[in-house]
């Protein structure tokens, strides 16, 4: 079954989609992991940042294996390491 | 202390004249006097702390001044934490300053850290982070965690032992790109008054309130809530205690 997540983006990732959700398409319910591989699908440029990509599920910081569920809410931000 | 230098501040119904007491109580370390550091150590002695270091290894440069508070260009090639600290030291008499133009490593933070109530974070390095959560756990000293990017700023008030602690998201983070990132020059300002805040409840025995992601393009600010690992290597082992 195909589901349908819409991912709000944080920082460079909402300039890069130039919107602050896109819709990424998944097969069936996976994991946060495979939002993130579609995500960098999408935007290959931020394949770098993959491993380190911040994403929340329904408002929590959630580990990359995390499952998904199709009522999740799901946001991607990027790192922000810098101490200005 | 002179109250009616603070009387406006006081008047704030959460802080009152008990949360200025507080504040005069307590002993800042700020780690990085850069963008973040130089702004947060400027908030909180107009604000009153009681006592201040101010720790940094790093010259002023041309490029630090549109984003850094107190510098000017006469200050170019001068260390940060002395500049910082001689113009604190004018701007508010009540408070001990002191300068430390050092490098922070596992062989002195300790002795740098052991008196702190609060250490607030201005460093640009992750290893350093984790050195400094390592010990700020040891010690049950609280810290609050910042970072700036482009346009987006991150900050996360951290008790050792009761809420997660960096390790428990650092896996998450990458190393900083030591080439010139790119900053707005509003953006640390912003972000360290939002990591001052968080080192304020945390002084006045108030919950930290999670990560809070504010993001300057869309003006939108999020919190987001950080659960422990029970798999730490840092904090998880004392998890059940």
């Amino acid at each position: 079954m195909t589901l349908h997540f819409t991912i709000r983006l944080y920082g460079r990732y909402r300039d890069a989609a130039r919107s602050e959700t896109i819709t990424l398409q998944l097969e069936e319910e996976k994991s946060i992991q495979d939002v993130l591989d579609a995500f960098v699908k999408l935007f290959p440029v931020f394949a770098k940042d993959a491993r380190h990509m911040m994403v929340s599920k329904n408002g929590v910081l959630s580990a990359h294996d995390a499952p998904l569920q199709h009522s999740d809410q799901v946001a991607i931000a990027p790192p922000v390491v810098s101490g200005g | 202390m002179n109250p009616s230098r603070y009387h406006r501040q006081t008047l704030v119904k959460t802080f009152g004249a008990e949360g200025q007491r507080c504040l005069h109580k307590a002993h800042a370390v700020v780690i990085g006097c850069g963008g973040l550091g130089s702004h947060s150590a400027s908030t909180l002695v107009r604000m009153g702390i009681g006592t201040i270091d101010l720790i940094d290894h790093d010259t002023v440069d041309l490029t630090n001044l549109h984003r850094t508070a107190v510098f000017s260009e006469a200050d170019i090639g001068k260390p940060k934490s002395e500049v910082l600290a001689a113009h604190l030291r004018t701007v508010n008499h009540d408070v001990a300053v002191y300068d430390h133009n050092i490098t922070v490593t596992k062989e002195n933070i300790i002795t740098l850290l052991d008196k702190a109530s609060i250490v607030l974070d201005g460093t640009d390095s992750l290893p350093l982070r984790q050195l400094i959560n390592q010990t700020a756990v040891d010690l049950k000293i609280p810290w609050v965690y910042a970072g700036v990017y482009e346009t987006c700023g991150m900050v996360l008030g951290i008790i050792p032992g009761k809420t997660p602690c960096f390790h428990c998201l650092a896996h998450t983070l990458p190393e900083p790109k030591t080439d010139a990132f790119p900053i707005h020059g509003y953006l640390p300002q912003i972000t360290a008054s939002f990591q001052v805040v968080e080192a304020i409840r945390i002084l006045q025995g108030k919950s930290p309130s999670g990560l809070i992601i504010y993001d300057a393009e869309q003006q939108r600010c999020e919190t987001l809530n950080v659960k422990r690992n029970p798999k730490c290597t840092c904090c998880g082992r004392n998890i059940h205690r």
